[in-house]
């Protein structure tokens, strides 16, 4: 397609030879895209549109298709999301130990509903699927972080912690 | 695998004989059972994520989706035992739990299968108390506009515009109850297929601007017949009201177009009501069309009469159906003109296009060039059509008849410059042309949707045009006009039918080998000996 955007983005040289690395090991190079997703959140801090081109590029995939894939996990840190991204595991287990309490102590105390982030731009609050942590449910996910077994006192306490 | 197997299985304690491998929806559906479905669609590839499919395997844990589930030896199906209808009522509720129902202003009314589906395997009534999930209406590209809040998430559109279109502009965004189609940003739907996706999203989830609250389906009339916008032929219906042409969509030919038509020959069909349609009869300062055969009889063979056969010239077009290219050979021959003063015309070729899914567009942009040439011989274009404008340079050719039926491609300088300097000229004429001399007699052309008749594509497939709608003011036809001058001339009785015309021509044109009207049917006949 002519008229599509130009890619602005590059991967840096070590990332470049870990996706040949990666390429080696699958099959072939759609199936290299979540761990080249993965990559991209690592070299530029989230996913952007132009992320999505690059990788999309790289792999020889519509940017619809990466888009599509991108948008159907909620574990991608996207483009706008705060400092510290809050992830809630509203999944069965979790749902069972009261995450939706912690979900709503979270919307009240920072003013956003998930999926928002808060006007300083400090935190982005996100309802998500299993973080494979059942055993130790309810979790909150914060940036690289588990928080588990949390009761609302705990949360309180990790929020403020977080805001330093 | 050399030799298909069968294997053997019962459909509601009946026993069936089916393919190896074949999925048991098409085995249903063969049988004539109703197993609805969304997002299984012939021409695509089988996902099985909408689950309106569902039937009862007896022994399997659940119920299995059709669209997804291959025959197996011994299997026992049940279609319509309570547990399959209950899975398919289940199933339905919770693809109405987020539906907008906003049937009374959507386009797909009357021909949705969420509707029919709906009325078929649902519930009568709603449980639903929660608030509905809201997603975006917008513009997707090419015209084609998205009603998030409908779409059910088949599917079928993503994977046409990836398997079949080759682009792959769609996907689905989100997940779960909140997963939508979009395109991505900088990257609309642009593919030449794109209108498609209209026709086989199953629901007022895709409409085409086109389209956009034009009529409701169930008024419109729906005629059979064949694309003339290139030699591929696709097999449409042209759907009409009010004698206008409102959509053209595509209809299923195996050996010719699979589902599918391309963007153009679904949206030119303007120009049948276009501003420059060409509309005036002027053949005489009196007389109206009514008149026309008997005059137009009697000017031509005045004409041969007075200075020869050999001082009349035609020149005929790619456009033409079979019938009116062999009334138009039987007048000349009534009147003993010879061949070599019968040419044609053809529209300049375009590009040829051919997409992942197989599906190609012709470079040659005339529906019936192969039936010119069966009928008037293939030097038609070439060199008679050469030495006929060359012959129209001197005196001794005084009557020239064009006709000018080509969409958007008026005659070459030098054939109007002829026209307007014969002793009489007529054009047939399509679109408009202020170059055309006012000594000029006129007649207008008849368009594509207008026609009844047959035409042969590419491969030698001879096909049934029908005409959907009517020519504006009671206007004669090309072809019954040439029968009527016909029977003027003293050669026939009367006309005759289409069926009758067809049947006669197959039988003394050689390259139609003697088809029948009746063996031509829907889809067509290839006269190639090709596979059918
Ligand atoms: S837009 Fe239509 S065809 Fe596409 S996924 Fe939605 S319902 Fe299916
Ligand atoms: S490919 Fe040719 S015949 Fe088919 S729809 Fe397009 S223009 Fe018409
Ligand atoms: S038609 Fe079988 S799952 Fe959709």
């Amino acid at each position: 397609m002519s008229d599509a955007p130009a890619v602005k983005k590059k991967f840096s040289e070590k990332g470049l030879e870990f996706i040949d690395w990666l390429l080696g090991r699958y099959p072939n190079k759609q199936a290299a895209l979540l761990p080249v997703l993965r990559l991209a959140e690592e070299e530029f801090g989230n996913i952007d549109n132009d992320s999505v081109m690059l990788v999309a590029e790289t792999l020889e995939l519509s940017p619809g298709y990466v888009w599509g894939v991108l948008t159907f996990y909620t574990h991608y840190r996207r483009e706008g999301d705060g400092k510290y991204l809050l992830q809630v595991c509203s999944t069965l287990p979790c749902a069972l130990r009261g995450c939706r309490d912690i979900q709503h102590r979270l919307e009240e105390k920072l003013g956003i509903e998930a999926g928002e982030t808060t006007e300083d731009g400090l935190f982005t609050l996100k309802k998500v699927e299993c973080l494979g942590s059942c055993d130790t449910a309810p979790v909150v996910q914060v940036n690289e972080k588990y928080h588990e077994n949390l009761d609302i006192e705990e949360l309180d306490k990790l929020l403020e912690t977080l805001r330093g | 695998m050399t030799e298909k197997q069968t294997v053997n299985l019962t459909i509601n304690g009946e026993e069936v004989e089916a393919p190896a491998g074949e999925m048991l929806i098409k085995v249903c559906h063969d049988r004539g059972l109703d197993v609805p479905f969304f997002c299984y669609h012939p021409g695509l590839v089988p996902e099985g994520n909408c689950r309106m499919c569902l039937v009862e395997v007896v022994k399997a844990p659940k119920p299995m989706p059709a669209c997804t589930t291959p025959v197996t030896e011994g299997m026992e199906i049940e279609t319509h035992s309570e547990p399959a209808k209950a899975a398919r009522s289940d199933v339905l509720e919770f693809m109405l739990a987020n539906h907008p129902l906003d049937c009374p202003i959507c386009d797909k009314s009357g021909e949705c299968m969420l509707q029919d589906n709906s009325y078929a395997h649902g519930n009568d009534a709603s449980r639903m108390v929660d608030v509905k999930q809201l997603k975006p209406t917008k513009e997707l590209g090419n015209g084609v506009r998205l009603w998030g809040n409908r779409c059910i998430s088949c599917t079928r559109c993503v994977r046409f515009c990836s398997d079949i279109a080759g682009s792959g502009e769609l996907t689905m965004v989100n997940r779960g109850d909140r997963s939508v189609v979009d395109a991505f940003p900088g990257y609309p739907l642009q593919n030449p297929l794109s209108g498609n996706v209209v026709d086989i999203c199953p629901v007022g989830a895709l409409i085409s601007e086109d389209f956009l609250y034009q009529a409701r389906v169930w008024y419109e009339k729906k005629t059979d017949s064949v694309c003339h916008e290139c030699s591929r032929g696709c097999n449409v219906e042209i759907q009409t009201l009010h004698n206008e042409v409102k959509r053209i969509v595509a209809r299923h030919n195996d050996s010719v177009n699979d589902y599918w038509i391309c963007d153009h020959g679904r949206y030119t069909y303007d120009y049948v009501l276009g501003p420059e349609r060409a509309l005036e009869y002027r053949l005489d300062d009196s007389s109206g069309p009514a008149d026309a055969p008997a005059l137009l009889a009697r000017k031509l063979k005045s004409l041969v009469d007075e200075h020869g056969a050999d001082s009349l010239g035609v020149l005929a077009s790619a456009f033409m159906s079979n019938e009116t290219l062999y009334l138009l050979g039987s007048v000349l021959k009534e009147l003993d003109v010879p061949v070599e003063n019968i040419a044609a015309c053809a529209r300049a070729d375009g590009k040829e296009e051919t997409f992942k899914g197989g599906f190609k567009i012709s470079a040659d942009r005339n529906p019936n060039r192969r039936g010119v040439e069966a009928i008037l011989g293939p030097s038609a274009f070439s060199s008679r059509a050469e030495g006929l404008l060359e012959k129209s340079k001197g005196p001794g050719l005084r009557g020239l008849v064009l006709v000018s039926d080509l969409p958007g491609q008026p005659l070459p300088a030098e054939w109007i410059e002829a026209l307007n300097s014969a002793d009489f000229g007529l054009v047939f004429l399509l679109e408009n042309d202020s170059r055309i001399g006012e000594e000029v007699s006129l007649i207008p052309a008849t368009a594509f949707s207008e026609r009844d008749g047959s035409i042969i594509n590419e491969d030698g497939r001879i096909q049934l045009v029908q005409a959907a709608t009517q020519l504006p003011r009671g206007a004669l036809r090309l072809d019954d006009l040439l029968q009527d001058v016909l029977v003027e001339l003293g050669a026939r009785e009367g006309r005759i039918s289409q069926r009758g015309l067809f049947d006669e021509m197959a039988a003394i044109i050689p390259a139609l080998k003697g088809a029948r009207h009746a063996e031509v049917g829907k889809t067509g006949l290839s006269l190639d000996g090709g596979e059918e």
